[in-house]
């Protein structure tokens, strides 16, 4: 569900709490990033019982949140535009996560379960980045592609600017040293709009 | 209205969504005590809601509420006049519903009453039942069908005929339903649910029911290996949930979800749900399903079937010959007054030697009546009797046999002569089956060339007619030896037609009448028709010279595997790779009874581990396979190492790993380590954030053979050249290997590491070379 601020007759989400749907990833993507690179042998079935209930349980401990703000061009201070950004008018920042449960799951158990729900989540959260990308799409017109710090002629440590400074979230926290941000299956997004 | 053509265009491209549930829906939205169909004309807008909703959740497929209208059940529902206002209203609903958007398919389902020998139904009334309903939908302007639930393959006929009745022109679904053993209540598998309707005339063959989507998916698995025609499935909601008061079903809709793929991997074309779904789910199927259809082309064995026994036509088929009352005055008596005791009998006592089909020939038709065929079939269908050979002459008691038939027949069998070709055909294009064709038009012909000369200049139109030759089984004619015959001219005969690629089969008791020593002959001509490429006989099964014969004949042709206790390879290798840890406890257990608890750990499990480990590294077993061998092994090892005296248990080469100080997340890292110690090594896990002077301790009080270090960022990756800087001004000699998201191999040699490896594959192979395990 969406929470919509309205201001000076601007409408932007804020906050943004999916249905669940919307963060499942593909069970092929998922199986891909866990290691099964292709359909070489049949997966035996203790790992496709371990592949499901991973499945499951990431669902189950998920609490998907983002957090969105769009700032036109002049607003936005320049480090944080990438140079493939050039001639948009506006850029939309968003934060999401999955929150802190996964993490704890992650590193509490057995490798073989932590190595799959670290695959599954990592998928999740792209499933979640999509979801918004297509929402953001449909209400803004011609955009950038989706962009991350840490690409391209972006720094990662801008992760911290646009978590504290921009979106003013707390929703994750990032090391303004490495650009770290936890909960450890979060992004920081950015995309921009050349409609006016 | 779509056309059949319009709608595998579709099917091929695209991978369409059914609706939910409907029964279960009406429930929770407060109709419980109204059936379901009626709503249609008490509460219209309810049915339109949930249709409408149903649309909207991206439903491609609505099914018309007509489950339960066809006019026996609302007869007991006392709603029989409604019968044609509640189908009509029906499709009128769902018309409006899909707005245009999705297809309308009206829905029919069981009966109540099985025809006979299940139920008490004849089987004309059920095909008629289900023309009189599928006659309304039709009228009303529906764009196909769906035949769903259905339990019962003979009445799962039945409406497929009284469907095809009322038009050819509509894309017809059938659906059966299976426990989770893959067989229907009434003990049909899957495997005979697709060799049936394989050759029906319907568009899509599925399951829905009983199952939730993770129980059904290894039934549908079946399905999707045994038919090459499009799939639909319609899993419930999960299990269903008694509380005492009511039944529930609690599969989430998202639960449900998970589990769309891996119906799509067995190339699904049409998804939906069945009892407890609602739109809500609908609306997460249509996320989960992102691609094309996936089109899978199965090479399937010729079969045919009985309602419960299925085999496979090739290498060989022993048609049973036995029931047959020529020549036998008292047999015959007793079929004409209906008394079927000897026919059963007889078709017991040939199951019981292994043949796989019978031959059903009762000789006498001018005496017996359509009733009589009707009556043979049903009893021995109560008897689950093998799959069965019709040879009966008149046409019309042959039709009444194959309408009564549950399986897939064999038609024994027709002239080469245009009359009886046609009918034939029209048979077996109508109720399916293989069918046997004589080489032969009027006369007999005098060789074997001129034998294969007509089957050939006949095959052309046979296929014309739409059927394959894997449905045609050609007769070469066996002629009997008193009167003088060459019998060179059959196996000649046979040799030609199998060399163009024909089945063959014979009778082979024709050779031998009016002579002595009978089976010997008999034998001896099968032995020498099966080298010329012979595929099946109607024979005496009860022959045991003659079945023994034929079994070393099939022995030398290597189609019987003779039984050997060669031992599975490596049992504990595989059991490991199972995850099967108690078994793998097992064998530990009996390895114990003879060796030291060193000698298993390091011989027999380690051994086993190292074999694991070298799959890996070779690319023929995936990572996580890889890791559930080492959880699985995990607790056992622990057991063994609690039994071997410390001084013993320290050879091992030893590894220290740590991901860097700042980075948080180590779970490459303890991959690395589960791969390592699955091939034997020691590890000591530093953890992850490890500070240099942290590791730099460890590696001096340790003395490992390899540090390993991993940095997943590009801020934190520095740290690694601190680390071998650092013990380059120590002096410390440990070989160093390092991995992470931001190492590459040039950084790993700017910064002074032995190696870099991309994943833990490399990373094991890197130190296996490195470290001699055996020294």
């Amino acid at each position: 569900m969406f929470f919509i601020e309205i201001t000076g007759g601007e409408i932007f989400i804020k906050i943004y709490i999916p249905e669940t749907y919307e963060i499942m990833p593909q069970k092929k993507i998922y199986l891909l990033r866990a290691g099964f690179n292709g359909t070489k042998f049949q997966i035996n079935d203790k790992l496709k019982e371990e592949i499901n209930k991973i499945y499951k349980l990431g669902l189950e401990l998920a609490q998907p949140k983002a957090i969105c703000d769009t700032y036109k061009i002049e607003t936005i201070p320049t480090e944080l535009i990438p140079k493939s950004f050039q001639g948009v008018n506006s850029i939309t920042f968003f934060v999401s996560t999955l929150g802190y449960e996964i993490d704890n799951y992650i590193s509490n158990a057995n490798t073989l379960s932590s190595m799959l729900m670290d695959a599954w989540a990592s998928e999740a959260i792209e499933a979640f980045n999509e979801s918004i990308d297509k929402k953001l799409r449909k209400d803004f017109g011609k955009g950038t592609r989706r962009f991350s710090p840490g690409y391209s002629d972006i720094d990662v440590r801008k992760n911290w600017d646009i978590v504290s400074n921009l979106l003013k979230t707390e929703i994750v926290v990032v090391n303004k040293e490495t650009g770290i941000i936890t909960p450890r299956k979060s992004t920081v997004c950015m995309i921009g709009w050349y409609d006016e | 209205m779509m056309n059949r053509k319009d709608f595998a265009e579709i099917l091929n491209k695209k991978i369409l969504i059914l609706d939910g549930g409907y029964g279960t829906e009406f429930i929770k939205r407060g109709y419980k005590e109204i059936p379901a169909e009626i709503l249609n004309i008490r509460y219209p807008e309810v049915v339109y809601n949930l249709q409408s909703e149903y649309v909207k959740s991206g439903a491609d497929i609505l099914l018309t509420n007509t489950f339960s209208a066809n006019r026996k059940k609302l007869k007991e529902l006392n709603y029989e006049e409604a019968f044609e206002k509640v189908n009509v209203k029906a499709v009128e609903i769902a018309k409006q519903a899909s707005k245009g958007k999705a297809l309308v398919f009206g829905d029919l389902s069981s009966l109540g009453e099985y025809p006979k020998p299940m139920g008490l139904l004849e089987m004309d009334e059920a095909i008629d039942e289900y023309y009189q309903q599928a006659k309304v939908l039709f009228e009303s302007g529906v764009d196909g069908f769906i035949v769903e639930t259905m339990t019962d393959i003979k009445e799962l006929k039945a409406a497929i005929y009284g469907i095809r009745k009322v038009t050819e022109d509509l894309p017809l679904i059938a659906h059966m339903t299976f426990e989770e053993n893959g067989r229907s209540v009434t003990g049909t598998s899957v495997e005979i649910f697709a060799n049936v309707f394989n050759d029906l005339d319907v568009d899509v063959l599925g399951i829905n029911c009983t199952l939730g989507p993770e129980e059904l998916l290894k039934v549908f698995e079946r399905l999707s290996l045994s038919t090459n025609k499009f799939l639909s499935v319609e899993p419930n909601a999960g299990k269903p949930v008694f509380d005492g008061k009511h039944l529930e079903y609690k599969m989430t809709p998202e639960i449900f979800g998970m589990f769309v793929e891996d119906y799509l991997d067995l190339g699904v074309n049409i998804i939906g749900g069945c009892c407890g779904t609602s739109p809500e789910h609908i609306k997460v199927i249509r996320n989960m399903v992102k691609r094309r259809p996936k089109k899978i082309v199965k090479e399937i064995p010729i079969m045919y079937s009985s309602r419960t026994i299925l085999n496979k036509f090739h290498p060989f088929t022993v048609i049973g010959e036995r029931i047959n009352p020529a020549g036998n005055k008292k047999f015959q008596n007793e079929i004409e007054e209906f008394n079927f005791e000897n026919v059963i009998k007889r078709a017991n006592s040939q199951k019981s030697v292994k043949a796989q089909a019978i031959d059903v020939n009762l000789g006498i038709e001018k005496i017996l009546n359509e009733e009589h065929f009707k009556q043979i079939i049903i009893e021995l269908d109560k008897h689950s009797s093998l799959p069965i050979s019709f040879d009966i002459q008149n046409i019309g008691f042959l039709e009444t046999a194959l309408k009564e038939y549950p399986g897939r027949p064999i038609i024994n069998s027709s002239k080469l002569s245009k009359k009886d070709l046609d009918r034939k055909l029209e048979l077996i294009k109508k109720y399916g089956g293989l069918l046997i064709v004589l080489a032969l038009e009027k006369e007999i012909l005098e060789s074997a060339e001129e034998r294969l000369q007509l089957v050939l200049r006949k095959w052309p139109y046979i296929e014309s007619k739409g059927i394959t030759k894997d449905r045609i089984i050609v007769d070469p004619l066996v002629l009997s030896l008193a009167a003088n015959n060459d019998p060179n001219i059959t196996l000649e005969t046979v040799k030609l037609l199998s060399q163009n690629g024909f089945n063959t089969t014979m009778g082979l008791s024709n050779l031998s009448f009016g002579l002595p020593n009978r089976n010997y002959i008999n034998a001896a001509f099968l032995s020498r028709a099966k080298g010329k490429g012979l595929t099946s006989a109607i024979l005496n099964p009860e022959d045991e010279f003659l079945m023994n014969t034929l079994n070393g004949n099939l022995l030398l042709d290597k189609n019987i595997v003779i039984p050997s206790k060669v031992e599975k390879q490596d049992e504990l290798t595989e059991k490991i790779l199972q995850g099967e840890e108690g078994e793998v406890k097992r064998i530990i257990e009996n390895q114990l009874k003879e060796k030291s608890p060193l000698e298993v750990s390091q011989d027999v499990l380690g051994k086993a581990m190292e074999k694991i480990g070298d799959l890996y590294a070779q690319g023929n077993i995936y990572l996580p396979e890889l890791l559930l061998a080492a959880e699985t092994v995990k607790p056992i090892f622990d057991y063994l190492n609690n039994l071997i005296p410390e001084s013993q248990n320290d050879k091992k080469a030893k590894v220290v790993l740590a991901t860097v100080e700042g980075d948080i997340h180590d779970i490459g890292k303890n991959i690395v380590a589960a791969v390592l110690r699955s091939a034997n090594f020691k590890i000591v896990d530093l953890g992850k954030d490890v500070e240099t002077s942290t590791i730099i301790n460890a590696v001096q009080k340790e003395k490992p053979n390899i540090l390993g270090l991993s940095a997943m960022m590009t801020t934190t990756v520095g740290k690694i050249e601190e680390v071998v800087n650092e013990l380059k001004k120590l002096s410390i000699k440990v070989k160093v290997i390092a991995g992470g998201a931001s190492m590459n191999r040039k950084l790993a040699e700017t910064f002074g590491c032995d190696a870099y490896a991309k994943d833990a594959s490399e990373g094991l192979k890197i130190c296996k070379s490195w470290v001699n395990l055996n020294s």
